[in-house]
């Protein structure tokens, strides 16, 4: 990188935020998705908005490419600078800005790790309902570029209908502050299109959050099954009768026994082959009422044994079985693949049967925890990423899955995003025309192509269209 | 005849050409009614090919809720494209196409036990696509929040025809930019939504509605304030003084809805914080009697403040004075849980330019005027003050020619 260009960055943000040296670039060399990987020629961590726009100016003008970057958790390559770069980081704006109790916002830094919000509005009797299993490290910046799901998003809906504003540094430097929580936009709802947008229409500094009101009562029930079918079908039967669980979560044996045998153990049974998740809530007759219905569902469907959370404690610590699922399975290889698809409520056994046959027609070990009441499904392939043969067979899964899921009527993603990752599927689901659209609206946004270049539009679709092919704009300098 | 009319008939039948009034001062504008999607999309072709400007429109119901575009060659109506193209009971989503009006969507969903957000005004003359390309919310707002977070994808024709998707029909999923986000309220300025997929709710096993009287305004935002803070969550919570509804000036009712087992607790939690309160069993037909008295912008003048929900007491306050100071008549009609003000005007709107410009001023209201034949002088919406060059270039993206809604309908 150009002396000049590093100097007048390092003026814009001290040393503390710009991150030069091989070594500490190492880390941002990829997200969660560690099957691609490029160290960045530069990190930026401004402080601030304001630092932001600097840096955006000066990267502008240099014609720099930029990747945001949150905590890094994305599972889907999203924050992965293959093209080289500078990654633009929000792990210092990390303020609470504004809590509003009888409007029932709350105005953050992009940086705020998401768990860290529903703290402090807790004492305001509030929460922030999107809850990733991440949710410890994930911050909000990369929540609203991913559109983040999480188990209680069954009842509350995934991040796009928690936010109320956004305040975004264009790619050029400039500000478009929305941040102010409107009733309806004024003029186009840019704040929703740019929710789910992963990176590349600008970078969000600042997110205004809808807040919830805590609920009056909750139950946590855990439903053991013998079989995984059974347990598809008593939420696919759920769903039918228009219960109202605030979640619904499938764990299958093998993720059982992984969390059983780590930090996160639950009390899950290991013997039982697959155990649901369910939580009511509301008022006391309400929740009542609700348990009752689905326990009836789940009676029809053989559940061996139900068990109800007693107390907070007791509920904390079936959550946390689920929510460390992920980082449980390290116990079953050292490298785990998330798959993360989407299918029609009322195929959800029929393509977890299938999925599993895939990863086991090619010899992997798959696993199964997801949230079922979305019918968002993750099989889950435990690897090795030293054996390259493996990782093949695992890429080779991952896309047969999705095209298994697409072909019943899925999608490719229900939360991770497209990223890196599923590029090139995407034109499973979109016709070369409506593939262009998307080009054309990211170009309005950003019309040289510099911010997180290489993500979500498959490459055939840039090379044929873009009048500026991301390859040409690639790397610190065109 | 004109020379527009003539080749839409030419090209479709005399059957599928009719006219679209726009009221005073505006001659009326032939309006096309393609039979299907491929028809609509030979008009748009025709239309690139000529250099005509379109006005997309559903039923017309919606058009007095912009100002009628200056310089429009014909309208586009989507009302024959009204087929429900697949209900999914098991998996509690609907896709229809845009010309379906959204009563029969509603009864559709109602048929296998699930409920239609938005819940509209006059749903048999208002269209899906209508509804969502003006950004209208249903009455159940407040417990099923805005329209565009229920849209899940659409089909959509772009300005010279070609048809595009986004989205799906899934109820969750985040494969591609969440581009039906921006067609949602973009007023036929940027595509024709040609079929749309939403996310359906539980039907209500119950629904009742309680109500309280109060002699003033302030008293009744103060009961609605309680009730907000009760542990329930109500449908709708409406403050009104329109005189169709019977008894004291003002009324605040509470619509209640779901299972039977919390319809009735939080029946009683409500009707214990309001004084007076009555129950009104049949909740179903008052709930449809309340959702109605939503001024028609086809048919009447109408204002639609929004302000944040903590504003609503001070911003109604000003808002009445500021017209009885000119002299307006008015009664209004309130969502306080959600901040939106309708306040219907008298007909005879000498002045409201200036009015609409000292409401303007009110800190944090939102203003926009309602009705078919508006004088000039105003926008009739607000206009954008953020983010206008990148709506420019997004409306450049999506219509390169301007064909859509030209003199912008979002601004002037
Ligand atoms: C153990 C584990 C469990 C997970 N569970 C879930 C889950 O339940 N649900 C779920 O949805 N996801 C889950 N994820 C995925 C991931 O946590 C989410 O995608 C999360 O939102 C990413 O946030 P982040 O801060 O780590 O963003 P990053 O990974 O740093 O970035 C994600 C994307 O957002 C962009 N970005 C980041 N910040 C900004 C910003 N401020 N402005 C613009 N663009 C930005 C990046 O360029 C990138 O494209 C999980 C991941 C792990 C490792």
């Amino acid at each position: 990188m150009d002396d000049a260009l590093l100097g007048a960055l390092r003026d814009v943000v001290g040393d503390e935020g710009l991150i030069g040296d091989a070594v500490r670039r190492k880390p941002y060399e990829c997200d969660g998705l560690t099957f691609h990987k490029r160290a960045p020629e530069l990190v930026l961590l401004p402080a601030d908005t304001e630092q932001t726009v600097r840096c955006m100016r000066l990267l502008s003008k240099a014609g720099v490419c930029v990747v945001p970057r949150g905590a890094g958790t994305g599972l889907a390559g999203g924050a992965t600078p293959l093209e080289g770069g500078v990654v633009v980081g929000t792990s210092r704006m990390r303020r609470v800005l504004e809590i509003d109790e009888v409007d029932r916002f709350a105005r953050v830094e992009a940086g705020l790790v998401n768990l860290d919000l529903s703290r402090a509005c807790a004492g305001h009797g509030l929460f922030y309902a999107p809850d990733p299993s991440s949710q410890m490290a994930c911050t909000i910046g990369g929540n609203v570029a991913n559109n983040s799901g999480g188990p209680h998003c069954f009842k509350y809906g995934a991040t796009t209908r928690h936010i109320l504003g956004l305040k975004i540094v264009t790619p050029e430097g400039e500000v478009i502050d929305l941040s102010e929580p409107e009733v309806d936009p004024l003029g186009y709802d840019l704040v929703g299109l740019f929710v789910g947008s992963e990176g590349m229409f600008g970078l969000a500094t600042e997110v205004t959050t809808r807040l919830v009101p805590l609920p009056e009562v909750t139950e946590t029930l855990l439903a053991i099954f013998p079989s995984l079918e059974a347990c598809c079908d008593s939420v696919t039967e759920i769903i039918a009768a228009r219960l109202e669980p605030s979640a619904i979560e499938i764990l299958d044996q093998m993720t059982i026994r992984a969390v059983e045998a780590s930090v996160y153990a639950a009390g899950y049974p290991e013997e039982a082959e697959a155990v649901l998740l369910l939580e009511a809530e509301g008022s006391a007759a309400e929740v009542d009422e609700n348990v009752a219905d689905m326990r009836a569902v789940l009676a029809r469907h053989g559940v061996l044994e139900e068990r109800r959370a007693r107390d907070e404690r007791e509920r904390a610590r079936l959550w946390a079985g689920r929510k460390g699922a992920f980082g449980a399975m390290g116990r079953i290889a050292p490298d785990l693949y998330v798959a993360d698809v989407v299918v029609p409520r009322t195929k959800l056994r029929e393509l977890v049967l299938a999925s599993t046959e895939i990863a086991q027609a090619r010899g992997l070990r798959i696993s199964n925890v997801f949230h079922a009441g979305d019918g968002n499904l993750h099989p889950n392939i435990s690897y090795d990423r030293r054996d390259p043969e493996e990782v093949e067979r695992v890429l080779d899964a991952g896309r047969e899955i999705m095209k298994l899921c697409v072909a019943a009527g899925g999608s490719l993603s229900g939360e991770h995003g497209i990223g890196l990752e599923k590029r090139e599927e995407m034109e499973l689901v979109f016709d070369p025309p409506s593939l262009e659209t998307m080009l054309r609206v990211r170009s309005a946004w950003d019309d040289g192509g510099r911010m997180n270049p290489g993500k979500l539009i498959p490459v055939r679709i840039c090379m044929e269209l873009s009048t500026r092919p991301i390859a040409a704009v690639g790397g610190a300098r065109p | 005849m004109t020379a527009v009319r003539a080749r839409l008939e030419a090209l479709l039948g005399s059957e599928a050409v009719d006219e679209l009034t726009l009221g005073a001062g505006h001659a009326p504008l032939p309006m096309v009614l393609p039979p299907g999607e491929a028809e609509l999309c030979t008009v748009l072709e025709l239309a690139t090919h000529e250099g005509w400007r379109v006005l997309p429109v559903g039923a017309g119901s919606r058009v007095g809720a912009c100002r009628p575009p200056a310089g429009c060659d014909l309208a586009l109506s989507t009302r024959r494209l009204d087929a429900i193209v697949a209900y999914e009971p098991g998996d509690g989503t609907l896709t229809a196409q845009a010309g379906t009006p959204m009563a029969h969507v509603a009864r559709t969903a109602a048929g296998g036990g699930h409920h239609l957000s938005p819940d509209v005004a006059r749903p048999a003359a208002t269209t899906l696509g209508g509804v969502l390309a003006s950004g209208a919310s249903g009455f159940d707002r407040l417990r099923h929040g805005p329209s565009r977070w229920h849209v899940l994808g659409t089909r959509i024709a772009e300005a010279d025809g070609t048809v595009t998707q986004s989205g799906g029909r899934l109820v969750k999923n985040v494969t591609g930019y969440d581009l039906h986000r921006l067609y949602c309220g973009s007023r036929g300025s940027l595509c024709v939504i040609l079929e749309a997929s939403l996310r359906l709710f539980p039907l209500p096993e119950r629904q009742v509605v309680v109500r309280a009287p109060f002699s003033e305004a302030d008293a009744g935002l103060a009961a609605a304030r309680v009730v907000a803070a009760l542990p329930v969550a109500p449908v709708a919570v409406v403050l009104t003084d329109r005189p169709e509804v019977e008894g004291a000036p003002w009324s605040v009712e509470v619509v209640l809805g779901g299972r039977a087992a919390r319809v009735a607790w939080e029946c009683g939690e409500v009707t214990a914080a309001l004084p007076n309160a009555t129950v009104i069993d049949d909740g179903v037909v008052r709930a449809a009697f309340l959702r109605d008295l939503e001024p028609d912008p086809s048919s009447a003048h109408a204002l639609r403040i929004t302000c944040r929900p903590s504003k609503a007491a001070a911003v109604l306050d000003r808002a009445r004075s500021v017209l009885a100071a000119v002299g307006f008549e008015v009664t209004s009609l309130l969502h306080p849980g959600v901040a939106t003000i309708a306040i219907a005007l008298p007909q005879g709107l000498e002045g409201l330019a200036s009015v609409v410009e000292e409401l303007r001023a009110i800190e944090g209201a939102r203003v926009c005027v309602q009705g078919s034949d508006l004088p000039g002088g105003f926008e009739p919406l607000e206009r954008p003050t953020v983010g206008l060059d990148l709506m420019r270039r997004l409306r450049e993206a999506l219509d390169p020619h301007g064909r859509f809604a030209p003199d912008s309908v979002l601004w002037g």
